[in-house]
């Protein structure tokens, strides 16, 4: 066998494991986050769809604009979505819609970081986080 | 009326006192304080996704700077030019080696280990830039944004660090050789060489 072909099929076998659709892991990362928010209030009763669909619709005035998550991801998370600021189309975000969305869960929480900071200036909860994927795995 | 003009600012140079070598040419001097411009913006606006458009422009500025630059090396420009600082890995080891011990010979353009990195920061420079304009126009050509997210990240990172590098190598040079390269590359004038050391590059190619 040529090197080649060996380099070839190891760059096959590495994007297809880092490619991979993931309602499971997406589902992992949910549990995390309703566990973090249960340790941190008691009183909360678990996660939510509905208030992930409130938190991906609320509007919020950041540098003097009415933004919410469905600014560029429009108000369907399966849709292909538009940056507000450059106009460039986004992948949709619902796991039904992209396989590759949660595939990389190192990733999706630091998306979390900067999006969070982005459109409404702190880091979201554990709560908000875990109503958010909620929301996403119940768009279809 | 180029030809004019860097005559005049070779004229300029020897007037300083003692009289100067004119080096850096109007072109590499702008490209140089630009890109350093260019970079920093495109650095400091990398994160919100309401800066994009300020990085992509920085990032677009920095592509055109970049391959003027290419072509300029092409050109017979002297100092500017490829040819007269070739890449050669294992005269910048023994350039280091010597400058380690402080007794490297002074060169009136790039220094061996010079120019190992100014061809790293072009190649990091180009892949950046490429990477970037991929991530930016998703899905155009090389369908894994993962992918090409992950290399324009490592990629401009190393450049940062190479420019570090390059940092101090500057001051390092201008201390030990007795040099001001940062009013160099301001002026284009160098404190002028020996004969020995003009004639160094192609005795040692």
């Amino acid at each position: 066998m040529k090197a080649s072909n060996i380099l070839f099929g190891l760059l096959i076998a590495f994007t297809s494991a880092s490619v991979h659709a993931d309602m499971e892991s997406a589902q992992k990362l949910a549990d995390k986050y309703e566990a973090i928010a249960k340790n941190i209030n008691p009183a909360s009763t678990g996660l939510s769809a509905n208030d992930g669909k409130a938190f991906f619709n609320r509007e919020i005035t950041v540098k003097g604009k009415q933004v919410a998550c469905a600014s560029c991801h429009t108000a369907n998370p399966a849709d292909t979505g538009k940056h507000i600021v450059t106009g460039k189309p986004i992948r949709p975000l619902a796991p039904s819609a992209n396989p590759n969305r949660f595939a990389d869960i190192d990733k999706v929480e630091k998306e979390f970081t900067a999006h969070c900071h982005d459109v409404i200036g702190r880091d979201c909860s554990a709560q908000e986080k875990g109503n958010f994927i909620s929301y996403l795995l119940s768009v279809n | 009326m180029t030809e004019d003009r860097a005559k005049e600012a070779a004229l300029n140079c020897l007037k300083d006192e003692p009289p100067q070598k004119y080096v850096w040419d109007a072109f590499v001097r702008v490209f140089h304080w630009s890109l350093v411009v260019a970079f920093s913006i495109a650095f400091y606006y990398r994160e919100s996704e309401w800066d994009r458009l300020i990085h992509v422009y920085a990032g677009y500025t920095v592509a055109g700077l970049i391959a003027a630059r290419i072509v300029w090396g092409f050109m017979k420009t002297g100092y500017a030019s490829f040819r007269a600082f070739p890449l050669n890995p294992l005269l910048a080891v023994r350039y280091l080696w010597l400058t380690a011990q402080g007794r490297s010979r002074r060169y009136i353009g790039h220094n061996p280990a010079g120019s190992v990195v100014i061809y790293a920061m072009l190649f990091c420079g180009i892949t950046t830039v490429v990477s970037g304009f991929l991530v930016y126009n998703d899905g155009w050509l090389i369908d894994d944004p993962g992918y090409i997210k992950s290399l324009h990240y490592y990629v401009s990172w190393l450049w940062l660090i190479l420019v570090v590098m390059h940092i101090i190598a500057v001051i390092t040079e201008s201390i030990l050789h007795k040099d001001n390269l940062i009013w160099a590359m301001i002026t284009g004038c160098k404190r002028s060489s020996t004969k020995l050391e003009k004639s160094y590059w192609k005795k040692e190619i």
